[in-house]
């Protein structure tokens, strides 16, 4: 990962989103294999411009640190700094919670969760709920990664650790929002099936689950 | 679960219109080519965006064509078509068949049953040409309906099994795309299924029938808090989607994700406020 990777795709390291995506096209197409078979250079070219345009885009995948959450389900974009503040032990953690946090660590996330399942209900403090959060999104449990997270923050809300958790748990949603800004609310002023109703007249009938 | 995955008219370009509507006719008229008059009644929007999808990521050849259909019998309109939109037509088939015989083992309805009967051949003959597709979508929709039965109240089991089934099917080659396709694809399949799930829900609590989030409704959690789940389901989606190098047709496909796929839930929840209106 040596080369810059927008010199690679041609563009400024300023350039948009989906001047990136035009650029990375482009190239593509002139030096894809199926129209240069054979041809060793444009291999090499074409090897490039993906790991540029990867690099762009996926730059968790690169990052070194922690590496723990990177990786987390079937993808990566927890991959830097989540999980990477886990504070050394404190002393009166119980044996349970210790566990569950070698677990996530290891990233055994359904042992984790049984450690954490033992912990008895009076004592589920914001670090065990911290916890579930995090083993339950490592096991692809999103909702109830959230929830979690989320009771973790009410409990200690002046703990950076936790909020940052909620906040990258959240990272998405916040996401989503700024960018359909941009769009109408659905649903209003019109029937959702636009002008090719008569078609879903037809299949009235096996509309289904 | 069907039938979420539309764009909104409203806020649509003209020409984009016209591209949309050309592409779901395209798919309209492979279903009815492939799979005949019946086939054709399996027709719905979700397989239009896979269509959208897959062709701005691969870039095949289009055939563009014209015709006039019996859905349409006025005008002649255009439509356009590939092995994409074949592949599309063959997954909407086999989805509307397993789906068909799962309402019949569940329901014992009757209409189920024979259109499953009347899809079954052509569903052999799909899962011969996509058996890992197939397969997947089998052993999808038999646990979700394993789980109904369990009454499980854990809303990240179903929606992930739904996200699976998704993503099965958007994974359509093996490349250097086929992680990033199935990790966008099996987000907005969780996404669907909780929506599914919060539209139904009064529904579902009122005749006492399964919903996975029946148990947090009854332990006060509100609209907004369904809402905040949806819009980080889809948020996880929509960070996948910018990830895939799409520029041809990307607008339409952003007003699919980012406005489109809200259009029934806010037909619902103004449907549920004029009637809390009209109560006072």
């Amino acid at each position: 990962m040596s080369a810059d990777p927008y010199k690679v795709l041609g563009v400024s390291s300023n350039a948009s989103d989906d001047e990136i995506k035009k650029a990375y096209r482009t190239l593509a197409k002139k030096y894809h294999p199926d129209i240069n078979p054979g041809n060793k250079e444009a291999e090499r070219k074409m090897n490039e411009i993906n790991a540029a345009y990867d690099q762009i885009k996926n730059p968790q995948q690169n990052a070194t640190g922690f590496g723990g959450f990177g990786g987390f389900g079937s993808n990566t974009r927890y991959g830097s700094g989540f999980g990477g503040g886990f504070h050394a032990d404190s002393e009166e953690e119980s044996t349970s919670l210790r566990a569950a946090m070698n677990y996530i660590r290891a990233r055994h996330f359904a042992e984790a969760l049984n450690a954490l399942e033992g912990v008895p209900v009076s004592e589920r403090n914001a670090r065990w709920h911290y916890l579930c959060s995090l083993a339950n999104y490592g096991q692809g449990n999103r909702i109830v990664a959230l929830e979690h997270a989320q009771t973790a923050v009410r409990l200690e809300p002046n703990n950076m650790e936790y909020r940052s958790l909620l906040e990258e748990l959240s990272q998405g949603g916040s996401f989503y929002q700024s960018y359909s800004q941009g769009f109408p609310t659905a649903g209003f002023g019109g029937s959702p099936c636009l002008w090719l109703c008569a078609a879903s007249l037809l299949c009235n009938f096996c509309r289904c689950v | 679960m069907f039938g979420y995955i539309i764009a909104n008219s409203e806020s649509l370009s003209e020409e984009d219109k016209q591209r949309y509507k050309a592409v779901y006719c395209g798919l309209c008229s492979a279903l009815k080519a492939r799979h005949g008059q019946f086939g054709r009644m399996t027709l719905n929007y979700d397989m239009t965006f896979l269509i959208l999808v897959l062709n701005s990521l691969y870039e095949p050849e289009m055939s563009k064509g014209e015709e006039r259909c019996i859905v349409h019998p006025c005008s002649k309109h255009c439509y356009v078509s590939n092995d994409i939109t074949e592949y599309a037509s063959d997954m909407n088939v086999a989805l509307a068949y397993l789906n068909q015989l799962d309402n019949w083992h569940d329901d014992k309805n009757i209409l189920s049953f024979i259109y499953a009967r009347i899809l079954r051949k052509k569903y052999e003959k799909i899962s011969k040409k996509y058996p890992r597709q197939c397969q997947a979508m089998g052993r999808c929709i038999a646990k979700l309906s394993e789980l109904e039965k369990s009454g499980l109240q854990n809303p990240d089991v179903g929606s992930r099994i739904f996200g699976e089934l998704m993503g099965e099917i958007f994974a359509f080659r093996e490349d250097r795309w086929t992680d990033s396709l199935w990790a966008m694809a099996s987000c907005l399949g969780e996404f669907i299924y909780i929506l599914d799930a919060v539209i139904d829900l009064p529904r579902d609590m009122k005749k006492h029938r399964y919903n996975p989030l029946t148990s947090l409704k009854k332990a006060g959690r509100s609209d907004g808090y369904f809402k905040d789940i949806l819009t980080m389901l889809i948020g996880n989606c929509t960070m996948d989607f910018e990830k895939l190098p799409l520029v041809e047709d990307v607008s339409i496909m952003r007003n699919i994700l980012y406005s489109g796929v809200w259009t029934k839930y806010e037909l619902e929840q103004a449907k549920r406020a004029r009637r809390k209106g009209e109560k006072r």
